[in-house]
């Protein structure tokens, strides 16, 4: 069992493999459907509708294609009342308000923002955070470095997801 | 000979393995993960298959994805590189089980030089020296106390899975004994999913020194010489050479036939490397056998003249080697620098980013891996190598005097990078003068760290 990717298109092959789809054109996409089965090394995944999706399906890859990993499977388009596949939109720049410092990664890496899966958050929108305190870990090549605010403040806004792949430069908090 | 091969590797040991298979005439594919896309060593191979996300586990690390790529794109073998599976044994199976041959050694010399306590007793039994320790994994601190009490402190604890250092502790007293072991064990838990230790008599002050090999499927089997790889840093080797100045001529012409007769009668085949710990009296004992190819071996190809890829090859499409030892001869001298993107006067923090500018140094003597050029990001995801740099001179001075020339010619921009720390390890008089262990680099030059 696999969740399909989703991707700007719609949903994408989560690895590589033979693809038969299990979904008729004009099926609305919802949560946890079976799109389809992957065979690779002679087993077989079953793939489906990962969270977060909407829209119907306008068009299905032939069955039997071999795809690689991100290739589409399915193109979304709009149905049943949904806008398919709206990505998030990432805070923009020119938004940010007067007295707000922007904290940045200072270099490229995969950011945590707890500790360890089990542990609570750092901090979270809304957190009172001390100077020097520790918001998030950044791994490069298997080292952790923290990531501390620069002054102490409030957090108002947590630019990233647990665990997304950054590269340096790019917003994590804004410190009000 | 296999007419297409899977590379299953990336950067500079997918190029390399490239470089000979298009020598050779042999068509290669490789994976990439997204974080890979588009990097230069990508246009070397023949095809390209995007085979997951960066996280390695999803990618380079996935044993299923990768048999399904060979399978689907019609490969005859798959070749592991260094790193990510090629020492794994149950993907050397389950290729093996897929119809693809993997270009090692056998899953089950894997499985036995894989398990360090293992390898010991077997090449210990085969005739190799070791260092006095235990003769299989001991299970407890109480366990551990008499072995240690038998070979007499300062004693190693290391990981019966270990690798890289993790799982290791030196312990100098008794006293210290059971901490360490409990920490090195949960530490070899954590790293391998396997916490069984064992136990050797520390050599203090020693060099590590390594034989390469080559053996075939008749029992043909030789040695391209030693090298050695005393220069570490947290375990993880910086600058080698070949031969080894921490090998007198009198252990050299001892060891090698050992080293050579030991591997022919355990019946391994394709490229290794007997890893050896040579003491201060200069005595050389069995420390591991990697089962794959090193990082450093293109200062035993320099030396020797021959291509170990290409012999990797013809060994696991089942040719003969075609000479015998008295064929090979040492030539000269030949040292390598790994440049990587970390920080030295910084703890050595990885540095990873865009390369913005990159020029390497060419010339008569002077050989290049890489992977990178001028564009290409350095991604946090995978190892921090950047290139290898080898020299090849006709005596020990001479490579070092290529050496400086090849650094000096060397600019990297955009990342930070360990080429400066290179220059004073070359100016060092320890390395000058051949006068170096384990410990050296630490000492000299992590004073703060």
């Amino acid at each position: 069992m696999s969740n399909a990717l989703k991707i700007d298109a719609g949903l994408g092959s989560p690895t590589v493999g033979t693809f038969m789809p299990r979904l008729d054109l004009g099926a609305a996409l919802v949560e946890g459907q079976v799109v389809g089965t992957l065979r690779k090394a002679g087993k077989t995944l079953t793939l489906r509708v990962p969270p977060g999706c909407a829209g119907v399906a306008i068009e299905i890859v032939p069955a039997g294609s071999w795809v690689e990993y991100g290739a589409v499977l399915v193109v979304a388009g709009e149905g049943g009342g949904a806008v398919a596949f709206t990505a998030q939109s990432a805070p923009d720049e020119a938004d940010v308000p007067e007295g707000v410092q922007v904290i940045r990664a200072d270099t490229d890496g995969t950011v945590y923002l707890r500790p360890d899966p089990a542990s609570a958050a750092f901090a979270e929108p809304g957190s009172e955070v001390s100077a020097n305190a520790t918001l998030a870990l950044v791994e490069v090549m298997k080292t952790f470095s923290p990531v501390r605010a620069p002054r102490a403040g409030k957090l108002i806004r947590v630019c990233v997801d647990e665990a997304t792949s950054v590269e340096a430069g790019a917003p994590l908090f804004w410190l009000e | 000979m296999f007419r297409r091969i899977l590379i299953a590797n990336r950067g500079e040991v997918a190029a390399r393995v490239a470089r000979t298979c298009a020598h050779l005439g042999i068509e290669t594919v490789a994976v990439a993960s997204t974080a890979d896309k588009g990097q230069a060593w990508l246009s070397a191979v023949d095809r390209v298959v995007v085979i997951g996300p960066p996280r390695a586990s999803e990618s380079y690390l996935d044993a299923d994805a990768l048999i399904e790529v060979g399978r689907h794109t019609g490969c005859a073998a798959v070749h592991p590189g260094w790193g990510f599976l090629s020492e794994n044994e149950h993907f050397a199976a389950r290729c093996e089980q897929a119809g693809l041959t993997f270009i090692g050694p056998s899953s089950t010399h894997m499985r036995t030089m894989g398990d360090k306590s293992l390898a010991r007793a077997t090449m210990g039994a085969l005739g190799m020296p070791l260092i006095p320790g235990s003769k299989e994994p001991v299970a407890n601190v109480e366990q551990a106390r008499v072995v240690a009490e038998e070979v007499g402190y300062p004693v190693l604890l290391k990981a019966v899975a270990g690798g890289g250092g993790r799982g290791m502790r030196a312990v100098d007293t008794p006293e210290q004994l059971a901490s360490a072991f409990e920490e090195a064990s949960a530490e070899a838990t954590a790293s391998f999913g396997d916490g069984r230790m064992y136990l050797e008599r520390r050599i203090v002050g020693g060099r590590h020194v390594e034989v390469q090999i080559l053996a075939d499927a008749y029992g043909n089997v030789v040695h391209l010489g030693e090298r050695e790889c005393s220069l570490q840093r947290r375990h993880q080797k910086v600058l080698e050479e070949a031969p080894a100045p921490g090998l007198s001529v009198e252990e050299r012409a001892r060891i090698l036939p050992i080293v050579t007769d030991v591997v022919r009668r355990s019946g391994y085949r394709n490229a290794g490397t007997v890893e050896m710990l040579v003491d201060q009296s200069g005595k050389a004992y069995f420390m591991e056998m990697n089962t794959r190819l090193q990082v450093e071996h293109p200062v035993s190809e320099a030396i020797t003249g021959l291509d170990l890829v290409e012999w990797q090859l013809r060994v696991a499409a089942n040719e003969p080697l075609g000479f015998s030892q008295d064929d090979i001869s040492v030539q000269g001298h030949a040292i390598e620098c790994r440049i990587n993107a970390e920080d030295p006067d910084n703890g050595f923090r990885p540095s990873p980013g865009l390369v913005t500018a990159l020029r390497l140094p060419e010339g008569e003597g002077i050989r290049v891996d890489t992977a990178l050029a001028s564009g290409d990001r350095i991604s946090p995801h995978y190892d921090s190598m950047v290139a290898k740099i080898i020299v090849h001179g006709k005596d020990r001075d001479d490579a070092i005097a290529r050496m400086r020339e090849a650094l000096a010619g060397t600019t990297v921009e955009g990342v930070i990078t360990n080429v400066g720390l290179h220059q004073r390890i070359l100016d060092w008089e320890a390395f000058t003068s051949g006068n170096y262990d384990t410990t050296s680099l630490e000492s000299e030059f992590m004073k703060e760290a």
